[in-house]
């Protein structure tokens, strides 16, 4: 080092004889990686836990795999009609056997594009009460090789070499017979309990007999029930009537076995006879959907592929999606007619005054929601305080006024828990506004009102900006309050999610909004960042 | 702020006018809170002031209602539910909001470490992510747990829930816990670190005393988030995971009985506690970081 070039600048050095550029570059690098070493594992945490299952929740909104799974051989055939008159039997046939047949499981390639009609493998009849094992192995020879067989019997191993207590054992077995429905069929709610137990005692390397076929065909009708089910379900979202069309029919095609399938199915339900039916089956072909979404905002595909209205009956999401605006609005510039002048008063008071009346803000705000809204139950029900009192300074008893489980109710009992929301930042903001703008504007002739409007209101916008954002944003995806206090008028959209996430069990549908509820909220925090920054976000 | 001798009186009405709006904007927000108080001592069965109770006669009041939420159902004048849930709900509420809180406050203090630091490659994306339970609606939140809990079969379980609300909890410790970490003074740990200790060692010595006020009142947070959560426990909570919300939750949906209105009047006795802790912790945090308050 010391004999370098005197020519060249010489590099500054460390004590320790390394570049002080390196040496710099390389703390600053370990600093960097503690940093990331810090953070590492909270990040990890939520990605895997909160935003993996949110996105897992919002592909649901487009998921429309179920029913290829369950007609591959209808929406492989449908291209070919013309979508005006009755299909012919063709179409009939590929129905009838998407519904009742189970060839579609044992066929190795049979999704979306990948569907051959003039496979030979579709027409083979399993005959009923056996023997299964030839005709399985002629739809697919490749059910004829232990090695077929391999993985589910690998499943159903686990099950069985399970260790632990009875009852973890019987769990452990459960989720096995679970998890080889969802290796054979695309259910991973259906429990092949045969084949679990036929598994058992094969050795995994011998020809799978008839036994194994047996109990093959047996799992699979019963998973095909439930696949039919379930995608009868998905079918009425896109014309009521379906569900009930496929559950009348298939219990009467169970009789059919020879063609023409055409008279048979028209004779067996005659909803079969009608295009509309058939128009709908169109808009249902595609894996991805946007048919959610449309639902959400009461549109709907039809077979010419248009988005038109939902039928006047069906129409509800706009006006609850309106609903929840305007209870969002209301709620919010009611909370800032509130929260305005106490924020002024606890900012200009003296601290020990003003120490005390922020009390009376914070404890609500530390309060369970649960008990705010039962305390609210006691004021405004018919019954109820408010009601007392006004009866008591001469309201007419019939007179009693309905502030429960209506619109009125949600909007009260909402102003009070968000208002602390409000207040808060207002507040801060204040409390850096110095007293004596108001009284230099005053000074140089302005009235007290002017002074406020021009001197004093601009500077407090920031918080007001902060405050209206923050209120809308947790208003708009309210959910507890209204459910217990909204009554039927008082429903926002997040009841309606939770409707049909429980209840009706759309969870296409229950996504969907959901989806559309958060994109709505993360523009808002975007703008609430853009104004605020997230960094100063701070409680109590 | 007092109004100056020389106001003119319309000025004066105006003052007034303006002080009946704040005391009745502060008289609404607490008002539901102090009337349930007293109703919570009724001896009869329905939610209101009995024409007794405003006469104050001591026989209009009793204990029975606390007796009934203790799970003594002796009282023979009881015809509403009475059971032992609302000491199960507080037990599990308790279990699951020490673990989750104890559990967020660990994660949320390696966040904010992190967070914290001079040099952090995509501060502002991971300091959205921190905090984006805090913003995505619950229900939403629940829906996607739901799927996603079932699929590792913690649906129905004392983990699944202490997870969740470990998630919930988390962005409030690492707000509180960064806000500390503001005023917090480089030096001090450079100075420990040339003195010989090890991170460690100065984490717990010289850092945790410093950022402890931000620490607790973030873990406060986080306790009665996961304490006052309801949504979640509807959508993942099984029949065994009854909580003192959720207990509420059905007791309000059913009938509401004073016995809600008692555990009401406890908890908002507890929140009064808790409020004064953060206080003081604030008070004392500012003191510390040497911020005098304004």
């Amino acid at each position: 080092m010391t004999n370098s070039p005197p020519a060249s600048v010489q590099p500054l050095l460390t004590a320790d004889g390394i570049p002080l550029k390196t040496s710099l570059q390389r703390s600053m690098r370990r600093s960097k990686l503690r940093a990331i070493f810090l953070v590492l594992p909270p990040l990890i945490f939520l990605l895997s836990l909160f935003i993996i299952p949110i996105g897992n929740l919002l592909t649901r909104s487009t998921d429309d795999t179920l029913i290829n799974y369950q007609l591959p051989l209808t929406f492989a055939m449908i291209d070919q009609w013309d979508r005006k008159t009755l299909p012919e039997e063709n179409l009939f046939e590929a129905i009838y056997l998407d519904l009742s047949s189970l060839n579609k499981y044992l066929i190795s390639d049979n999704f979306a594009d990948s569907v051959d009609p003039n496979d030979p493998a579709w027409r083979v009849r399993i005959p009923k009460k056996g023997p299964y094992r030839d005709a399985m192995i002629e739809i697919d020879p490749r059910w004829q090789s232990a090695s077929t067989w391999l993985p589910i019997h690998e499943i159903a191993m686990i099950g069985v070499n399970a260790q632990g207590t009875e009852r973890e054992r019987k769990n452990k077995a459960r989720r096995v017979q679970f998890k080889i429905c969802a290796y054979l069929t695309p259910l991973t709610n259906a429990d092949c309990t045969k084949l679990y137990k036929v598994l058992q005692v094969w050795d995994g390397a011998s020809e799978p007999d008839e036994a194994l076929f047996e109990a093959l065909y047996k799992d699979l009708r019963s998973a095909n029930k439930f696949l039919v089910g379930k995608s009868s379900t998905r079918m009425n979202y896109g014309k009521p009537g379906f569900k009930s069309l496929i559950k009348k029919s298939s219990r009467k095609l169970k009789k059919v076995s020879e063609p023409p399938y055409r008279d048979a199915m028209i004779k067996a339900d005659k909803r079969w006879g009608d295009v509309a039916f058939w128009q709908s089956l169109v808009t249902m072909q595609e894996p991805q959907t946007t048919g959610y979404y449309l639902n959400a905002v009461d549109r709907k595909w039809n077979k010419d592929h248009e988005i038109e209205l939902q039928p006047a009956e069906r129409r509800v999401y706009v006006m609850l999606w309106w609903r929840t605006f305007l209870v969002s609005l209301i709620v919010t510039v009611g909370c800032l007619i509130l929260a305005y002048p106490v924020s002024h008063l606890l900012a200009t008071l003296p601290l020990r005054y003003s120490n005390i009346l922020m009390i009376c803000v914070l404890m609500p705000f530390w309060t369970s929601l649960l008990v705010r809204i039962v305390a609210w139950m006691v004021m405004l029900q018919q019954e109820g305080v408010i009601n007392d009192t006004l009866v008591m300074l001469g309201l007419p008893d019939e007179n009693r006024l309905p502030m429960m489980y209506n619109f009125t109710g949600t909007v009260i009992v909402m102003i009070q828990i968000l208002l602390p929301f409000m207040i808060l930042p207002i507040y801060s903001v204040m409390k850096t506004i110095p007293p004596s703008y108001m009284k230099a504007a005053q000074n140089l002739g302005a009235p007290p009102a002017l002074a406020f409007l021009r001197v004093y209101m601009p500077q407090t916008l920031p918080g007001v900006g902060a405050g209206v954002i923050l209120v809308f944003i947790v208003a708009i995806g309210y959910y507890i309050t209204p459910e217990l206090v909204g009554g039927k008028d008082g429903r926002l959209i997040g009841n309606m999610v939770a409707y049909h996430m429980q209840k009706s069990l759309n969870w296409g549908l229950a996504a969907a909004m959901g989806s559309i509820l958060l994109a709505g909220i993360l523009l808002l925090y975007w703008i609430y960042d853009k104004i605020v920054g997230i960094d100063n976000m701070k409680l109590g | 702020m007092a109004l100056p001798a020389y106001a003119t009186p319309a000025q004066r009405l105006w003052h007034y006018i303006y002080l009946t709006i704040c005391a009745l904007v502060l008289f609404f927000l607490v008002m539901p809170l102090i009337a349930v108080i007293p109703i919570s001592f009724s001896v009869s069965p329905f939610l209101q002031f009995t024409p007794e109770m405003l006469r104050l006669d001591p026989e209009a009041f009793s204990l029975r209602w606390y007796r009934m939420m203790m799970g003594d159902c002796s009282d023979p004048g009881i015809t509403t539910v009475c059971s032992d849930n609302w000491k199960t709900g507080a037990k599990n509420s308790l279990f699951i909001g020490v673990i989750a809180t104890a559990l967020a406050t660990t994660l949320g203090i390696f966040a904010a470490l992190g967070l914290s630091r001079p040099i952090m490659p995509f501060r502002k994306l991971i300091m959205a992510i921190m905090i984006s339970p805090l913003i995505v609606p619950l229900i939403i939140t629940a829906s996607g747990m739901f799927f996603f809990f079932a699929k590792l079969n913690l649906v129905s379980t004392y983990a699944g829930l202490i997870l969740a609300h470990t998630i919930l909890g988390l962005p409030f410790v690492v707000i509180t816990v960064t806000a500390t970490l503001v005023g917090f003074d480089a030096s001090l740990t450079r100075a420990a670190a040339s003195l010989g200790g090890g991170p460690v060692r100065n984490f717990f010595k010289v850092q945790m005393p410093l950022i402890l006020p931000g620490v607790i009142s973030g873990a406060l947070f986080a306790f009665i988030t996961s304490f006052d959560e309801v949504v979640i426990v509807l959508f993942i909570g099984g029949p065994d995971q009854i909580t003192l919300p959720r207990q509420m939750w059905s007791g309000i949906r059913q009938e509401i009985s004073p016995t809600i209105l008692s555990v009401a009047t406890i908890l908002v006795i507890l929140s009064i506690c808790l409020l004064t802790v953060v206080e003081l912790l604030r008070r004392r945090s500012e003191r510390l970081r040497g911020i005098r308050p304004a």
